[in-house]
């Protein structure tokens, strides 16, 4: 009689490691080669004009009782940004959204009142972009940068 | 087989690398501004001109420095090879470059009709 042996069992448990560790590695090194661990950029969208350019003006009808813009100053004054909305100075951001939701009334109206921000050149981008993103945030449309020619 | 697939994985990784080095090499780093009412990109949208300005206040229009009136020329080029298409142009500016970098980009874009100008930024959550 044949004695029972486990040598076929005992051949397939054998476990071969370094190919394993191979295909791991390989895996890592690509899902840390395919991982983009930047965040991801965004776009903040100005319309410049409707219609025509600065060289090229085009006429434009004023549509009856149209709005009165509303003007933005903002300053850099001792490497502090301030805001002058209608002759007021304000110090924050959060003074800025009081102001602008007082002023734009309704919401309904908020899409058709401009906004013209006159920037000080020495304002950072960033500060620009903060007033620019509030204002879009309280629904305003509108938004222009005024342009100073002579700059 | 085995080492067959070795290569082959070897091969993909090394594609990939040099794929992402190469993106990296296109965008400048840039410490940009950040919003919450942004949004993705419009891939779809046929031309973008992308000009750069660092924290130096340099113009970079693909990767090389320019004047004013060059990004101006070069803008008008890429509108009239544009027909029919918008063109935007993405401005994308560190934080901390003053208004006095920025300003003579919109104007060149205002004097050139084009108007649809847009600022890269990087998504904030709520104020």
């Amino acid at each position: 009689m044949r004695p029972i042996t486990h040598n076929r069992d005992s051949r397939q448990m054998t476990v071969q490691m370094t190919p394993m560790i191979d295909v791991v590695f390989q895996l890592l090194i690509f899902f840390i080669c395919t991982a983009n661990f930047q965040r991801p950029e965004e776009v903040l969208p100005t319309n410049m004009m409707a219609q025509g350019s600065l060289d090229t003006p085009v006429e434009v009808e004023p549509p009856p009782n149209q709005p009165e813009p509303i003007v933005i100053n903002v300053l850099q004054i001792g490497g502090q940004v301030q805001w002058d909305i209608a002759g007021r100075r304000l110090q924050t951001l959060a003074e800025v959204h009081d102001t602008l939701n007082a002023l734009g009334g309704v919401e309904a109206l908020r899409k058709s009142l401009p906004i013209i921000l006159d920037v000080n050149p020495e304002v950072p981008l960033g500060d620009v972009v903060d007033l620019y993103d509030l204002c879009r945030q309280i629904n305003f449309e509108k938004i222009q940068f005024a342009a100073h020619l002579d700059r | 087989m085995t080492p067959m697939i070795d290569v082959t994985f070897l091969l993909i990784i090394f594609f990939l690398l040099a794929g992402q080095l190469t993106r990296q090499q296109v965008q400048v780093q840039l410490d940009l501004p950040g919003a919450t009412t942004s949004h993705r990109p419009d891939d779809q949208r046929p031309r973008i001109v992308l000009v750069n300005v660092p924290a130096s206040g340099e113009i970079l229009l693909s990767g090389e420095a320019v004047r004013v009136d060059e990004f101006r020329q070069r803008i008008e080029i890429e509108r009239e090879k544009a027909v029919g298409r918008p063109l935007e142009v993405r401005i994308r500016a560190d934080r901390t470059v003053p208004y006095r970098q920025i300003e003579p980009l919109l104007l060149a874009c205002a004097r050139s009709g084009i108007w649809n100008v847009s600022f890269a930024v990087l998504r904030e959550g709520g104020r």
